[in-house]
């Protein structure tokens, strides 16, 4: 509160002064005109920087590094074309929730609106894809803007928040006072749960014959795994995930059935199928993970717990909606079980059999490949890309060495090309952790160039990488939904990933039979860069769909 | 169905395209909308007249309750509110249809506001079916030009949408 805080200083350094105070210790970024005066203050700075090879994988990065330390990852590009390839990676963290900050170069204000040379307007273009987003008008600005953004970014729901800044507004001077105080009136996120609600939840469970437990990614968000663990506990339920609650609870839980939707295992489906009522943990109902509306609700009653109002009876009409926090909520409907319904509970003992593993392991297969790595049980953060590998990791890794919130994939704008850079920033958030990347051959082609970004600062990744030549997904699509014509889903075996690797200044080793895969595995794992594990995939097995009808 | 919404917003650029986009991107026409200042400096006050199924626009309303412009949205009907329209209306008059217009927009509760070259303009503030009834009594004699400005709502009695703000602080 020392008035001497205060003190004139240009745009970019006050930018720079701030991030500090929020605590930024890395940036994914890439320079431009317009953010140049922003990189002037960066050189010599304790702000480490990760200059990307495209800006979209700064993004992906710095969701990466959200997802992983659960901190506001930052990114930033200069104007134009650097804002708008921010985008993909934008909507993505935007999908899934997931907190990060990017910052935009702009042209400078006189030329604003005037088609500029790199003039876009980047805040009109993400309103759609970003929490909050705002331009930086005067140097002034800059403070409670970027406070505001990194407050947004966590609070409630988490999202991504964009800044854009023109050039000279980096340039002016104002003066630099950390202590201002920055208040919201628009933004107030309900944390704790409705008690009335949770009290009829209570008693809708303290009745219920069968009930199930589906955790979604809020769960995750939320770090709400103990008491969701409890709650399973106290009524002897299964939990299945979806897509993004995938992690959400261990593996080896005993009460842990899988994935349901789509591709879903079929022990979670059935558990679906059985069940009276279904309390939903941050999970938004997707239409991957619920398919037919209509057959899911007539199915069991619903307590749906989500912390956006907005998300409440969005897809699925609800009997009991409780807006908050999913940890505060669950310990608030634990709490109350145990004190209101203790003797008409009698828990359930744990369902018998074994996860789905997948059985089939003498060819060369995606689930096959995925099913070997899984039973070495590393102590890894695993993101994926997406395809038909994405969907199989889901399924079949299922390595007790997977940490809490730490299978990493985008699931709701399922952006082929997150996973390379995404790895990198969950490697630069956890540096003591392995990071281990399972991607296909569509998708590692999509950032590929990130090698680069991984061998100029020595970010280890393991990559499993299923090359199928095929885009496996398409694909897949085609086979059942196009009387398997097939187009536009094929490569030619014209890409040596191993060598792309080399030429990028790293390693891998190319894998032909599965006989040969734990060897390159185990290669991989004792490099000390990142390795490329390419495996020659002969078959093209389809993953089954699930439904709820049947 | 048709709903009336205020919300009441920051006079900020760009929060009519912010919240314009949450309406369009769920497939909603906007029938009407007025926007204009209050008495709360740096606070304006949006009313959409929209139609649509229930469900899907109390989820728009809940979208619209998100963005940190939006300060407090509420839904109007005529039982909880004074539902008020504005229109003007040129109309072409004669030596013979003077008296009868003129007598039937006193009728209707509304005005003629100006006189020039055989028009009249005339102005309504009124509840949208009277206003619609003038508009078809006033149909035969030729309406040149018409325009109307949606509905603008306000709640009966002590509710009131412009209550004190509650600040939410970020840091300091």
């Amino acid at each position: 509160m020392s008035p001497k805080r205060k003190k004139r200083m240009t745009g970019a350094r006050i930018l720079y002064n701030v991030l500090m105070e929020e605590g930024v210790d890395v940036i994914f970024g890439y320079p431009g005109g317009a953010n140049l005066p922003f990189y002037d203050v960066l050189c010599d700075s304790n702000i480490r920087h990760i200059l990307v090879r495209h800006e979209q994988a700064a993004a992906h990065m710095a969701d990466g590094y959200a997802r992983a330390s659960g901190r506001v990852g930052v990114c930033l590009a200069t104007s134009g074309p650097g804002a708008t390839n921010l985008v993909t990676g934008i909507a993505t963290a935007y999908l899934d929730s997931s907190p990060i900050v990017a910052i935009t170069g702009q042209v400078e204000r006189r030329f604003i609106g005037t088609d500029a040379f790199q003039e876009v307007d980047i805040v009109g273009i993400t309103i759609p894809i970003t929490k909050h987003n705002q331009h930086i008008m005067t140097a002034g600005e800059i403070v409670p803007a970027v406070k505001t953004a990194f407050w947004l970014a966590k609070a409630g729901r988490p999202g991504p928040v964009l800044l854009d800044i023109p050039r000279d507004v980096l340039l002016e001077e104002a003066v630099y006072d950390p202590d201002v105080v920055v208040t919201l009136e628009g933004y107030n996120p309900i944390i704790s749960g409705h008690s009335g609600q949770i009290k009829r939840a209570a008693k809708l469970l303290s009745g219920a014959k069968n009930p199930v437990i589906v955790a979604g990614g809020g769960v995750i968000r939320s770090g709400a795994t103990d008491e969701l663990i409890r709650l399973s506990q106290l009524l002897g339920a299964p939990v299945l995930t979806t897509l993004m609650g995938k992690s959400a609870v261990p593996p080896d839980y005993p009460y842990y059935l899988g994935m349901i939707g789509m591709h879903g295992t079929s022990r979670a489906m059935e558990a679906v199928k059985r069940a009276d009522v279904i309390v939903a943990a941050g999970a938004r109902f997707g239409d991957r993970a619920v398919l037919s509306y209509d057959a899911f609700e007539k199915m069991a009653k619903f307590i749906q717990i989500d912390i956006d109002p907005a998300e409440i009876e969005k897809t699925v009409e609800v009997d009991i909606p409780i807006v908050g926090d999913a940890g505060k909520i669950l310990e608030e409907l634990n709490n109350r079980l145990e004190k209101d319904h203790a003797n008409d509970i009698t828990a359930k003992p744990p369902p018998t059999g074994e996860l789905e593993r997948y059985e089939q392991t003498e060819t060369m297969g995606i689930p096959a490949a995925i099913e070997l790595l899984s039973k070495k049980n590393l102590d890894a953060v695993v993101t994926t890309d997406v395809g038909r590998h994405q969907i199989w990791a889901a399924k079949y890794y299922q390595s007790t060495g997977l940490d809490t919130g730490m299978f990493i994939t985008s699931g709701g704008l399922g952006t082929m090309g997150f996973g390379l850079p995404a790895s990198l920033g969950a490697k630069v958030a956890r540096p003591d952790k392995r990071v281990i990347l399972i991607t296909g051959d569509g998708s590692f082609m999509m950032n590929i160039q990130e090698l680069a970004t991984s061998s100029h600062y020595d970010l280890p990744v393991l990559v499993l990488l299923m090359n199928d030549h095929h885009l496996g997904m398409i694909r897949q699509l085609q086979d059942a939904f196009y009387d398997a014509k097939y187009m536009a889903c094929e490569f030619p075996e014209n890409v040596d990933f191993v060598a792309a690797a080399r030429a990028m200044g790293l390693d891998g080793r190319r894998v032909t039979s599965i006989d040969q895969l734990d060897d390159a595995i185990e290669e991989g794992l004792r490099s000390k860069h990142t390795f490329v594990v390419e495996c020659l995939i002969d078959s093209q097995e389809n993953i089954p769909y699930r439904t709820y009808e049947d | 169905m048709q709903k009336i919404i205020s919300i009441l917003v920051e006079d900020k650029p760009g929060v009519l395209m912010r919240i314009a986009g949450l309406f369009y991107r769920r497939g909603f026409n906007i029938d009407a909308l007025s926007v204009g200042n209050t008495e709360i400096p740096g606070k304006s006050r949006f009313t959409i007249t929209v139609n649509g199924d229930e469900a899907v626009l109390e989820q728009v309303r809940k979208q619209v309750q998100k963005l940190v412009n939006v300060h407090r949205t509420a839904e109007h009907d005529m039982d909880n509110s004074q539902l008020r329209e504005y229109a003007l209306i040129k109309i072409h008059f004669t030596e013979g249809t003077k008296t009868e217009i003129l007598h039937l927009v006193d009728f209707f509760g509304g005005r003629v506001i100006d006189i020039f070259e055989g028009t009249a303009i005339v102005e309504i503030a009124e509840e949208q079916s009277r206003i619609d009834l003038l508009f078809a009594r006033l149909e035969p004699y030729g309406i040149l030009e018409s325009l109307r400005t949606g509905k603008v709502s306000m709640f009966r009695g002590n509710r009131s949408l412009n209550q004190p703000p509650k600040l939410i602080k970020v840091s300091g």
